[in-house]
């Protein structure tokens, strides 16, 4: 929903008077682009911001149709199109709006420029004819790929004769260019880096390799991480850099958050016992009892299994 | 007729109110009755439309199965008595914590909150074969799928397998080995009165049983004697999660300490075997001597002799004898080495 900021943000909307409704073919809505690939934000974020600057533009050139003089004079803010030079002069978004229904094509969704997907014309189709419509394809410049980084700290207490561990304290760092929600990326980092306890600590696929039966079926058996599992604090941080292939600077979170938690707790594993337990997961108390018992020397990958 | 797969099978559900009338029904419907307490254990095997008993005969309206009360010499607690009053019980948590804790470290508070304590000790194995339905010596057949050169058994036996390598997982049992508790059963000859630990069973007594209930007997309480109220109590449970987990291996200990000598103790762990264990030698050769690691670490070796590992578990020979050693001489701090 966040991603939909941006579109608020190129027409100047306070985002308290927003409406967001999602992507619903009952409501002829189109389909967004998959959310996947950790790519939602970097992707999101320029087809709004694309789909923005076009309704923006269309106000402005009704504006000028309306008031006199060019487009580019006129300006978007507070739910008006007006000029720059006497903010007096110009007309309510809702008054734009019924301007654009009469006079239909582009301004009202009749018309879409042939580069959007046949998903999108459809829908702006069927919606046309009741307001001012932005609809455009992200045609913003791109080069290179986007791929979002973070670096994360734990600290475990291992006990030594029991193999159990707890995860005291958790630190993730993230470059995920300009922040776009500073509280949703906390959670995505801290929700993802809980995630990726689960990968280090007690979930398994076990499948029986003579009859190749899965025997690990439950969520007893493949165990996800409970809220007692958890350090008592845990912080983050990020660097906030914006990231030039973004017309707002933003880069996407997702699966990066829940890898590198994983990664930070078998690197405090292996450096409290310092020992090659951690090389497979789950690292349960088996594997660090018994690397602790052979110090090392025992082949861990013939007496666990993964 | 069409095989519906996503319901429980059909059974006749009875819902006896009183101790007697549960018992005859027990007695009647014999090897086709199914023991209903909290459900924990029972709505796993019938949703998965393993077991298919006729008549399931649920417990919960008998009032006389529920609660805590004072006897003679000590306390009873219904069969029906959930792990949540378990644990909040002040009598418990006062002169029995050792049942207190161990309770407190079962499942998730939702389960404890359901489950009973009668269900918790008469709980049917966790092996994963045999919960799946595999046809294995526990559920009647002629094989063991956990027992061989690629089983995947992290979770299973040490001591005394005979076929079924399966384990107890009840984390309340070595606890109420360790209390002395006694048993109390509804039979179709009276009632019984079994020692805690003679109320579990190995493969080699009964393979399809974890317990000594046959057809028609019900559990109906489970007493404490004062003889260990207020002794000096160690209970830990080691799972690779905090919550919602089965022990890999848990262990309980009563101490009546004098002079820091040992005067009375008992210990007892599960998940090592079949059934709960009681370690006596153990018991024996740390009487009369001092609570300290050095004992423990004596009692530790003692316990986990005769061990035997399967493939995947032999992590559980050090886990018992560091248990067992801290159960006796307590947790020492680590030092750092520089």
């Amino acid at each position: 929903m966040d991603t939909a900021r941006v579109a608020a943000e190129v027409l100047g909307m306070p985002w308290d008077k927003c409406e967001i409704v999602w992507g619903n073919t009952a409501h002829s809505m189109p389909w967004s682009s998959q959310q996947d690939g950790s790519q939602t934000t970097h992707a999101h974020t320029r087809a709004n911001y694309a789909a923005g600057l076009d309704a923006k533009r269309k106000l402005q050139e009704i504006a000028a149709r309306e008031l006199g003089g060019a487009p580019e004079a006129y300006d978007v803010g507070n739910g008006r199109v007006y000029h720059r030079g006497n903010p007096a002069q110009g007309i309510t978004f809702a008054k734009a709006a019924e301007r654009a229904v009469a006079l239909g094509g582009k301004y009202d969704g009749h018309e879409v420029s042939p580069q959007v997907n046949s998903m999108t014309k459809a829908s702006s189709q069927a919606l046309a004819g009741q307001g001012l419509m932005g609809v455009a394809k992200d045609e913003l410049p791109y080069k290179g790929s986007t791929w979002s980084f973070a670096a994360a700290f734990a600290e475990v207490e291992v006990d030594l004769e029991t193999g159990q561990y707890t995860i005291l304290d958790y630190l993730p760092v993230a470059d995920v260019g300009t922040v776009l929600h500073p509280r949703s990326l906390g959670a995505q980092l801290h929700g993802g880096g809980i995630q990726g306890f689960g990968h280090a600590r007690t979930q398994n696929i076990v499948y029986d390799p003579h009859y190749g039966k899965l025997v690990s079926r439950r969520l007893y058996q493949n165990k996800p991480p409970t809220i007692l599992d958890m350090p008592l604090e845990m912080q983050w941080d990020a660097l906030n850099t914006p990231d030039p292939q973004n017309p707002v600077g933003s880069k996407g979170i997702g699966e990066t958050a829940a890898l590198v938690g994983s990664a930070a707790v078998l690197c405090a594993i292996e450096n409290a016992i310092g020992n090659r337990c951690v090389v497979r997961t789950p690292v349960t108390p088996e594997r660090i009892l018994e690397a602790l018992e052979t110090e090392g020397k025992r082949p861990i990958l013939l007496t666990t299994y993964a | 007729m069409a095989v519906i797969r996503d319901v429980m099978p059909a059974f006749e559900l009875l819902q006896p109110n009183s101790i007697t009338e549960a018992q005859k029904l027990l007695e009647h419907h014999g090897q086709e009755a199914w023991v209903l307490a909290g459900g924990l254990d029972s709505f796993d095997w019938l949703k998965d439309r393993i077991k298919k008993p006729q008549a399931v005969v649920d417990l919960s309206g008998i009032e006389e199965l529920k609660g805590v009360r004072a006897t003679g010499d000590g306390i009873e607690i219904g069969a029906m008595t959930t792990l949540t009053e378990v644990v909040n019980n002040p009598i418990i948590r006062q002169k029995y914590g050792l049942l207190a804790q161990a309770a407190e470290l079962v499942a998730s508070p939702q389960i404890r909150n359901q489950g009973t304590l009668g269900g918790n000790v008469s709980q049917d194995a966790r092996c994963w074969y045999y919960r799946a339905g595999w046809p294995c010596y526990r559920a009647g057949g002629n094989i063991c799928y956990a027992d061989t050169p690629e089983s995947r058994n992290r979770e299973h036996a040490i001591l005394h397998a005979d076929r079924c390598v399966a384990v107890n997982q009840s984390d309340s049992a070595p606890a109420l080995i360790a209390l002395d508790a006694k048993f109390v059963m509804r039979t179709p000859k009276g009632e019984r009165v079994v020692d805690a630990e003679d109320y579990f069973i190995g493969p080699n007594i009964d393979i399809t049983r974890l317990h000594i209930l046959r057809p028609g007997d019900l559990l109906t309480a489970i007493r404490l004697p004062s003889a260990w109220a207020d002794a000096k109590f160690y209970f830990e449970k080691i799972r690779d999660r905090n919550s919602w987990d089965f022990p890999l291996l848990n262990v309980a200990s009563a101490m009546m300490v004098s002079g820091n000598r040992i005067e009375r103790i008992r210990v007892a762990v599960n998940a090592v075997a079949a059934r709960p264990l009681r370690l006596k030698a153990v018991e024996d050769a740390v009487r009369g001597k001092s609570p300290s690691a050095t004992t423990g670490e004596m009692a530790g070796a003692l316990a986990v002799h005769g061990a035997v590992p399967l493939q995947f578990n032999a992590y559980k020979i050090p886990l018992m004898r560091n248990l067992v050693k801290r159960a006796i001489g307590g947790v020492e701090e680590a030092r750092w080495a520089s």
